[in-house]
C-alpha cells in the first residue's frame, strides 16, 4: 500500500468510524433547550430583582440615619425662626423680601439697590 | 422560504422574544452541533448537555451576534470550545478517581492481532479512540475537516486559527493516525470489510 492509498484508506476509515447518519441528539432536544432557555430567563430576572432588593436593604439604614441627622441639624439651626416645625425640619427659610434680595434670588436685585 | 424563515429573519424574531423562531433555529442547526459534539465526545448525556449549552450560549448572545460569520461556523465554534472543556473535565475526573492503569486509554497495539478488528463495531470503536487520543489541537481539525466536511476556511473560522495552521495540524494528525493504525492497515484488516 503506497502513501496515497494509505491516506485515502485512512480518511475513509475515520469517516466510517464516525458515521452516525444524520447526527441528532436524543428525542425532544429542542424542547429541552427551550425549557432551559425559559429557566435561564427566569433565573436572570430573579437575580436582577434579588440584587436590587439586596442593595436596597443594604442602603436603607444608612439613608434613614442620614435623613434623621439632617432633620435634627435643620431643627437645631432654625432655632424658632421658621414658620413651622415642618418647615424647620426641612430647613426652609421664611420667605421675606429682605431674605430674597439678600440671597440674590431675585433677578436684577442689585440694579434695584 | 420567506424572509422570516431565513437565519437572519429567525434571529430577528428570536431577539424580540419569539421562542418559536428560536426553536426553528435549534431544529435547523441541531445536526451541525450534534456532529461536532458527538464527534468530539461520543454519544451520551455529556454530549446532550454540551449541545444544550451551545444553544443556551447562543440565545444569551443573540443581541450581540453579528452576522459577519455564518451561524453555522458560530455555533460550531461554541460547540467545539464547550466540547474541549468537557474533555478537560473528563480527563481531570479520570485522573482523580481512576487508578493509573484504568486511566490509560486503550491504544491500538501492534502486538494485537489484526483478527481482533474483524468485527465492525470493534474496529470503529478503536478508530474513534485513536481520533480521541489525538489531543485538543489535532482532534478538532479531524472532526471538522474529515467528519463534518467543513472547508479549510470554515474550519479555520470555527477554530479561530489561520488556514495554514488547519492544514499543518491536519497533516500531523493524519501522520499520527497512520502510525497508530498502520499495523491494521497493512494487514488489510481495516479495508477488507468495506
Amino acid at each position: 500500500m503506497n502513501d496515497q492509498e494509505m491516506d485515502s484508506a485512512l480518511q475513509t476509515l475515520v469517516s466510517e468510524a464516525h458515521d452516525i447518519g444524520t447526527p441528532r441528539f436524543g428525542e425532544g432536544f429542542a424542547d429541552r433547550v427551550l425549557a432551559r432557555v425559559a429557566a435561564d430567563r427566569l433565573a436572570t430576572s430573579q437575580s436582577v430583582a434579588t440584587s436590587l432588593n439586596r442593595q436596597a436593604v443594604r442602603v436603607l439604614p444608612a439613608l434613614l440615619a442620614a435623613s434623621i441627622a439632617l432633620i435634627a441639624w435643620n431643627l437645631r439651626s432654625a432655632g424658632g425662626s421658621s414658620d413651622s416645625t415642618f418647615a424647620a425640619a426641612l430647613g426652609l427659610q421664611p420667605v421675606t423680601i429682605a431674605a430674597a434680595v439678600g440671597s440674590g434670588a431675585m433677578l436684577g436685585a442689585e440694579s434695584l439697590q | 422560504m420567506t424572509d422570516t424563515d431565513t437565519d437572519a429573519g429567525l434571529i430577528a424574531r428570536a431577539r424580540r422574544g419569539d421562542d418559536e423562531a428560536f426553536r426553528l433555529l435549534v431544529v435547523r442547526y441541531e445536526p451541525v452541533v450534534a456532529a461536532t459534539v458527538i464527534g468530539m465526545l461520543g454519544r451520551g448525556d455529556d454530549a446532550d448537555d454540551v449541545g444544550q449549552e451551545t444553544f443556551i450560549r447562543f440565545h444569551r448572545a443573540l443581541d450581540s451576534f453579528r452576522e459577519e460569520s455564518t451561524l453555522k461556523t458560530y455555533l460550531v465554534r461554541i460547540a467545539m470550545n464547550l466540547s474541549l472543556n468537557a474533555l478537560k473535565s473528563r480527563r481531570r475526573g479520570a485522573l482523580r478517581f481512576i487508578s493509573r492503569d484504568q486511566a490509560e486509554t486503550p491504544v491500538p497495539d501492534a502486538a494485537v492481532p489484526a483478527v481482533a478488528l474483524d468485527d465492525g463495531d470493534e474496529r470503529r470503536s478503536m478508530v474513534r479512540r485513536a481520533v480521541a487520543m489525538l489531543g485538543p489541537r489535532h482532534q478538532p481539525v479531524v472532526v471538522l475537516r474529515l467528519l463534518q466536511d467543513l472547508t479549510t476556511k470554515e474550519t479555520a473560522q470555527a477554530l479561530g486559527i489561520p488556514e495554514g495552521t488547519v492544514l499543518s495540524r491536519l497533516s500531523r494528525a493524519m501522520q499520527e493516525l497512520k502510525v497508530t493504525l498502520a499495523p491494521y492497515m497493512r494487514s488489510g484488516a481495516i479495508t477488507e470489510d468495506r
